[in-house]
């Protein structure tokens, strides 16, 4: 929208046509759209680079220090420090290397000054070893031993031989995990339920009544078929246990010790100056997996995390389910039903606040009245031999319920509002036409108003799952857990465990990175998780974005 | 069916379906029902949180109990306590051992002194927790053990024949022991303990005065004052060896002789932490004594403490050990704490202050009896007159009082006062009476004054507003919710100032200058960092941006100022070009800003940091920011350059351009830009200039930014906070400040145009006014957001409750609190109640600004309409 100036020229000075435009003042706006701009792809980019990378097979550097020392790491930050004593001049250059082998040096990280470098070099069979416990290993492979014995010497051959036992061992090791976790678990809980019946029958008959014995001598019985059952597992673990404790793979570290690692702790081995491009895609793509789809270890900082998005999942489904109906119920009565009036519109700017109210006091709404209110008194009627016996509480605390009810309590201005806005966009023509064809209220918001409504209703569904998603506030007060493997939904009965406390994904960002004990090592896992909830909120948001834009194309959308 | 009611004229001839009617029948009650039923669960919400706040100001309750024949009268009584129901109380005195049950008025036990170590007992202090104590006799020795009443469950098959038939709360004595049936079945067994079978000391040989004892985690540490004024500190330490299991006790001790400066020393109390002795004569001189390490007492304080004539009458230890209540004779308490710092302060850099003074009488009457509570800074005082008020230390609340000749419940003075574990029951004992009332103090700790008022803590240099909730067993919490709000303020202020003027500036090209094809892409993408969850906000400010931004400090802030600058100066070399050639690259200006100017400003920024520096703070900002060297000049420039600015800017405007204009009617198209440049150029050199001289008239008049606006440099800090905010609260104000742009009727903007104003005219002059509103309801609702935000702060502002308005410092938001403490706090409590009234706070606070937007965004939109 510029205009030509050429020929409006005659008395006028070029001077306040030019102030006129104030082009000074419509850069400094665009500059600030171009801070915004820049913000939000940096920051997007910045995880998504970060996130992507962590799992990406890092070159593996030998690197040989003037004082003879040789350590092998994957150099994982450079940065300029000033000159220690404090002189102007060059900055000294150092690099950060991840060295691994904790349980050997003492740290998982250091610092290298560049100067102190005598050499470097990139080993073809440097391996990095991803392991249950103790964390990362850095080392040469030397010999594959099978009970102590060689069975493959020479690096090449012992990974060869490495590859072809590593499933069977894998799967028994599985397997084995398998067992004590779910059939072990399953006879534990069985036989605390027979131990909370002999205390609820004390509870409802007194201490010395007849359903006390039946109680006690039903869990007599029930510990001694425990006891027969879990000798028969102890048994078929501990086979599978010896067979792969049986091979155990040797390396030498970068300094020349020895180290014998047992081949079922290795989760994952690579070597990265070996593998091309593919190789180390296939490796990307396998340690991705096991994020995906594993439990965490050593504190979360390793390993998956499945259970948090199983939690995050089911968490954010069983808010929907509840938020919908009600949400979808609420906005009905405002736009339809409710008497337009004074009191309606207190309510509608009411409900538009409460959209502004921080989470966190839902939050502390959610564990004053649903945890310790309702939660509590849950406890005291149906539950009251644990809360005795052990003097846990089974509702009273935070859980996957009270979570999703806060959550949904959170949202539900939200999916009230974009219900109501969807309502209102349906035209008013519509409606006329279906009354004058003779229905009713009802039949005529069933059949005309919400079809045209339902993709705003989804949008704002979605949108409100999206924030559910990403809350950690509310969550922190009611239920979310550190570690919490058992999931809220599994094959035990009754399935469904409202009471259980889960693991979140955004929760999981707070507690790795503050709570921590080692955050350098967790901030590559913490970048990933991050980028995981980005990705997904991402996805919901995208989703949203697609139905109101068709929306949009459908119908006259009201403005503002 | 009446004819005029139809406006067709015809009849209906079809019925409605009954199902349909029912139909609409029932979804009319369902939705309604619903509907209602879940607009009201919402609502109540705060009605909730309010419920649960609200019994921290529920009014304080006593109700009289009996009153009872004193076995021994209440003067002689050296020691006495309740057990832990609050239902038994024992004496101890010259005579006899005594316990008394309170709701019958029977005395259940009674042991003769010799049979306990007691015989020609001077003095006596037993503590209600743990039962330490020790005695003073008159031959000038003093001994510890233990007295006062011990409980203990029984098990159904120790409890004797005569205890099994009790109904509930009833009691029974059985040889020397007492037992009592629990309201659930259970019984306990009360036995009175008086064993003084301890250490015995020696080293004084006049009649024991006082005696103290303070229990520290290697053993007792005890103090005693004979009738010559001569004072004996011991310590005891038992250890028990490995090998032989024998408890090993040792005891290690000093006597300090009497000095001129308290001719007549009267009381002793040693600090809870065994490391302080207090001696108090009678008119109110005053010693202090550092007795760690007890081999070498030093004396560190000596002077009048109670500067009036009245004489003391009680001096009393507080729960926590740290203070003291002291009590004269003209009915005045006084709590003497040692405070750091102060003008006084004695070698160890503590100076005992007399910090709060406790009317105890209206008439003046002395002060008889003073019961401290053993489980916070509740203390009940008695005085002559009858009255008994219960004061709660920290925040001198007075929070109730009762009269004991009130009905005859005593005839004498009180002059003895307990006060039980509980805290629900009061014992009060004179003349040859006692009389007890149950009571329920509720919440004394907390009280406005105590929430939003400052306070003089324990050991405080100064009365200050403090938050400080968890500590060891007996601290002192500190509930005031001031550095709580301080912090939402101060987070919310920066985090605004920094956002707001972006995201509406933006708001305002992307609505009047952008090309549509762009905005259809970028509003999108500015939408989906609203919808980023917070906790990577934080994540991303708390652990990448705060260590980046605490490298390069200097860099940040000189891009403040130069990015801003590259623009300008970008604008005007812009205009160098033809004007045609303008208009035509007019759709790339965006592009350029965003691939040119900005990159420009921070190189330049990035150039200029060091020199700056160098200029303005000596070469290392940390170290001028912490106080060390440097003029207060480079703060004062950096702080009035934006001012200096701003008055530039309306100066050029004012005077210049009007006068360039008159001059500029033959001048070239190019010329005029050039001159346009200059006059920008020339303008940012006066700005400095008037920024330079502005910084050394304030530097010569001795005030600095340091202090005040800057500080010390903390890694999460306020400005951390602000930059990882503004990625919440942006995309916020931008799309709703888009929306209200965007919204201005088209016709209003058309008009304007056709008018011959030029784009920039008509942003400035019709939409913006058209949709200011608008504008501030965006920042309003951006300000809600900042208010409440939880993870952010909780991850980037350190989480230190400070004040203080320092950008590089860090705070505590009542939002962090709530979700950083709430899960730890016991239910019920204080502290939980207290977090509540923040969550209560901050849903006000929020709603009253969710409330004005709301309601000026109506009348926008109506306006809107209208136009």
């Amino acid at each position: 929208m510029s205009f030509d100036h050429s020929r409006r020229r005659g008395a006028r000075s070029p001077f306040s046509s030019l102030t006129a435009h104030g082009e000074p003042w419509v850069w400094l706006t665009a500059g600030s759209l171009a801070i915004a701009v820049l913000m939000i792809v940096g920051l997007l980019g910045f995880i998504a680079i970060r996130g992507a990378a962590t799992f990406w097979p890092q070159p593996l550097v030998e690197v040989t220090l003037r004082d003879g020392r040789q350590t092998l790491g994957e150099v994982t930050d450079r940065e300029r420090v000033p000159q220690p004593s404090g002189e102007a001049g060059v900055p000294l250059e150092r690099q950060l290397i991840r060295t691994a082998n904790f349980e050997l040096t003492g740290q998982h990280y250091e610092w290298i000054a560049a100067d102190a470098i005598q050499a470097s070099r990139l080993p073809e069979w440097a391996t990095a070893v991803e392991r249950l416990e103790g964390g990362r290993f850095h080392g040469f492979p030397v010999r594959l031993l099978r009970d102590g014995e060689p069975v493959a010497t020479g690096a090449a051959a012992a990974w060869r031989e490495y590859l072809q036992i590593r499933p069977a061992v894998r799967r028994r090791f599985l397997e084995a995990c398998r067992i004590d976790r779910r059939d072990r678990g399953n006879l534990q809980q069985q036989l605390r339920e027979a131990r909370l019946d002999v205390v609820a029958a004390g509870l409802r008959e007194g201490p010395e009544s007849a359903a006390v014995a039946t109680a006690e001598a039903a869990e007599q019985a029930l510990a001694a078929r425990v006891a027969s059952l879990s000798e028969e597992l102890d048994a078929t673990t501990e086979r599978l246990r010896a067979e792969n404790r049986a091979w155990a793979f040797e390396f030498t570290t970068a300094d020349g010790q020895a180290v014998v690692l047992p081949v079922a702790q290795m989760v994952q081995a690579w070597q990265p100056n070996r593998l091309g491009f593919f190789g180390k895609l296939a490796v990307y793509g396998a340690r991705w997996q096991e994020f995906l789809t594993d439990d965490p270890r050593e504190a979360n900082s390793a390993g998956g995390v499945f259970p948090a998005i199983w939690g995050t999942v089911a968490m954010t489904l069983i808010m929907a389910v509840l938020v919908a109906p009600f949400g979808v119920l609420a906005a009905l009565y405002l736009r339809e039903y409710a008497s337009g009036g004074p009191l309606t519109a207190a309510v509608r700017i009411a409900i538009n606040n409460l959209a502004g109210v921080p989470s966190i006091v839902y939050g502390a709404f959610g564990l004053g009245f649903f945890c310790y209110g309702v939660g509590g008194r849950i406890d005291e009627l149906f539950f009251q031999a644990s809360l005795v016996a052990d003097n846990q509480s089974t509702f009273g605390a935070g859980g996957l319920l009270w979570a999703s009810l806060t959550l949904a309590l959170l949202t539900l201005p939200v999916v009230i509002i974009a219900t109501e806005e969807a309502l209102a966009a349906v035209p008013k023509s519509m409606r006329e036409g279906s009354y004058a064809c003779g229905a009713s209220k009802w039949q005529t918001i069933r059949r005309i108003v919400l079809p045209r409504a339902l993709p705003g209703i989804m949008t704002g569904l979605i949108l409100a799952m999206a924030r559910g998603a990403g809350e950690v506030a509310p969550l922190m007060l009611v239920g979310v857990k550190k570690v919490a493997l058992d999931l809220p939904i599994d094959g035990t009965f009754p399935f469904v465990h409202a009471e259980r406390g889960f693991m979140h994904l955004a929760y999981l960002i707070y507690d790795m990175g503050f709570q921590s004990s080692n955050s350098q090592a967790a901030k590559p896992m913490v970048f990933t998780i991050t980028f995981l909830l980005v990705a997904i909120i991402a996805l919901l948001n995208i989703a949203a974005i697609f139905i109101r834009s068709r929306l949009k194309r459908r119908y006259v959308m009201q403005q503002f | 069916m009446n004819q005029r009611s139809t406006f067709t004229g015809r009849q209906r001839r079809g019925r409605t379906n009954p199902r349909v009617l029912f139909g609409d029948w029932l979804a009319r009650l369902l939705i309604t029902l619903g509907g209602l039923g879940t607009i009201v669960a919402v609502l109540l919400v705060g009605v909730f949180l309010l419920a649960v706040a609200l019994p921290l100001f529920r009014a304080p309750m006593v109700a009289f109990g009996r009153t009872a024949d004193m076995p021994q009268p209440a003067a002689g009584v050296m020691a006495a306590g309740l057990d832990e129901t609050g239902g038994l109380v024992w004496f101890a005195g010259p005579e006899r051992l005594e316990v008394v049950e309170l709701r019958t008025g029977r005395t259940l036990l009674t042991k003769t002194p010799a049979d306990s170590g007691l015989a020609g007992v001077t003095a006596m202090r037993s503590l209600p927790v743990g039962l330490q104590a020790v005695a003073g006799y008159a031959d000038g020795t003093f001994r510890t053990g233990r007295l006062g009443l011990e409980s203990a469950f029984t098990s159904a098959a120790d409890v004797p024949q005569e205890a099994r038939l009790l109904a509930a709360g009833e009691t029974v004595a059985v040889k020397d022991n007492i037992f009592l049936r629990n309201a659930n079945g259970t019984t306990t067994r009360v036995t009175l303990v008086a064993d003084f079978s301890g250490h015995t000391s020696t080293a004084l040989d006049q009649p024991i005065v006082d005696v103290d004892v303070a229990m520290l985690s290697a053993g007792p540490c005890v103090a005693a004052l004979d009738a010559s004024g001569q004072i004996r500190v011991e310590k005891f330490s038992s250890r028990r060896n490995l090998l032989t299991d024998e408890l090993l006790t040792t005891a290690s001790g000093t006597t300090i002789a009497p000095t001129d400066a308290v001719p007549n020393r009267h009381f002793l109390r040693v600090s809870g932490l065994g490391d302080q002795l207090f001696v108090f004569g009678k008119q109110g001189d005053f010693e202090r004594y550092l007795i760690r390490p007890i081999s070498q007492p030093e004396a560190l304080e000596q002077r009048d403490l109670v500067e009036t004539d009245a004489a003391i009458t009680t001096v009393t230890r507080l729960f926590g050990g740290a203070a003291i209540v002291v009590g004269d004779t003209a009915g005045v308490g006084r709590l003497v704490f040692t405070a750091r710092g102060g003008p006084t302060a004695a070698a160890d850099g503590l100076t005992t202050v007399v910090a709060k003074t406790f009317p105890a009488s209206d008439r003046a009457a002395a002060i008889t009896a003073v019961a401290a509570s053993p489980r916070s800074r509740l203390f009940g005082v008695a005085s002559a007159d009858g009255a008994v008020r219960l004061f709660q230390a920290t925040n001198q609340e007075t929070v109730l009082a009762v009269d004991t000749q009130d009905g005859d419940a005593l005839t004498q003075p009180a002059s003895l006062l307990l006060m039980s574990l509980r805290e629900n029951r009061l014992v009060a004992a004179g003349g040859k009476r006692l009389a007890d009332w149950t009571f329920d103090p509720g919440y004394p700790e907390v009280s406005l004054s105590a929430l939003f008022g400052r306070l003089w803590y324990e050991n405080y240099p100064q009365p200050m507003y403090a938050w400080e909730t968890t500590g060891h067993e007996s601290f002192e919490p500190k509930l005031s919710l001031m550095p709580l709000v301080f912090g939402t303020i101060k987070a919310t202020l920066y985090s605004m100032l920094f956002a707001t003027p972006i995201a509406l500036l933006a708001a305002i090209y992307a609505s009047q200058f952008m090309h549509p094809r762009w905005k259809a892409r970028i509003k999108p993408t500015i939408e989906m960092m609203a919808s980023l969850p917070s906790v990577v906000l934080g994540f991303m400010a708390g652990l990448i941006f705060a260590p980046i931004i605490e490298q390069h400090v200097m860099l940040f802030l000189s891009c403040l100022f130069t990015v801003p600058l590259a623009l300008l100066v970008g604008a005007y070399l812009w205009q160098l070009w033809p004007p045609g050639w303008r208009s035509r690259l007019t759709g790339w200006r965006f592009s350029v800003v965003l691939l040119g100017a900005l990159p420009a400003g921070m190189l330049v920024g990035w150039l200029v940091a060091e020199p700056v520096e160098q200029l303005c703070f000596g070469g290392d900002l940390f170290s001028w920011l912490d106080g060390r060297g440097g003029s207060g000049w480079g703060g004062w420039a950096l702080a009035l350059l934006p001012v200096s600015g701003c008055l530039a800017v309306f100066l050029t405007g004012r005077f210049v351009s009007p006068w360039i204009r008159l001059r500029s009617t033959a001048w070239s198209h190019r010329q005029t830009a050039a001159v346009a440049l200059a006059t920008c150029l020339l303008g940012l050199l006066v700005a400095a200039l008037l920024a330079a001289a502005g910084a050394m008239f304030f530097d010569a008049l001795r005030l600095d930014t340091r202090g005040g606006l800057l500080g010390t440099y903390v890694q999460r800090n306020a400005v951390v906070v602000a930059i990882g905010m503004s990625f919440a609260i942006i995309p916020l104000i931008f799309t709703i400040a888009d929306d209200a742009l965007s919204s201005v009727p088209d016709h209003l903007r058309s008009g304007s145009l056709g008018a011959g104003a030029t784009p920039w005219q008509t942003a400035v002059r019709v939409i913006v006014p058209a949709a200011a509103s608008g504008l501030f309801s965006a920042v309003m609702i951006g300000l809600g957001r900042a208010v409440g935000e939880t993870m952010i702060v909780l991850m980037a502002a350190g989480n230190t409750p400070l004040m203080g308005w320092n950008v590089f410092n860090g705070f505590q938001t009542l939002s962090a609190a709530i979700a950083t403490e709430l899960p730890e706090a016991a239910r019920g409590s204080a502290h939980y109640r207290v977090l509540f009234l923040a969550a209560v706070l901050l849903f006000a606070m929020t709603f009253v600004v969710n409330t004005i937007a709301e309601v000026v965004r109506q009348r926008f939109r109506r306006r809107a309409h209208e136009l």
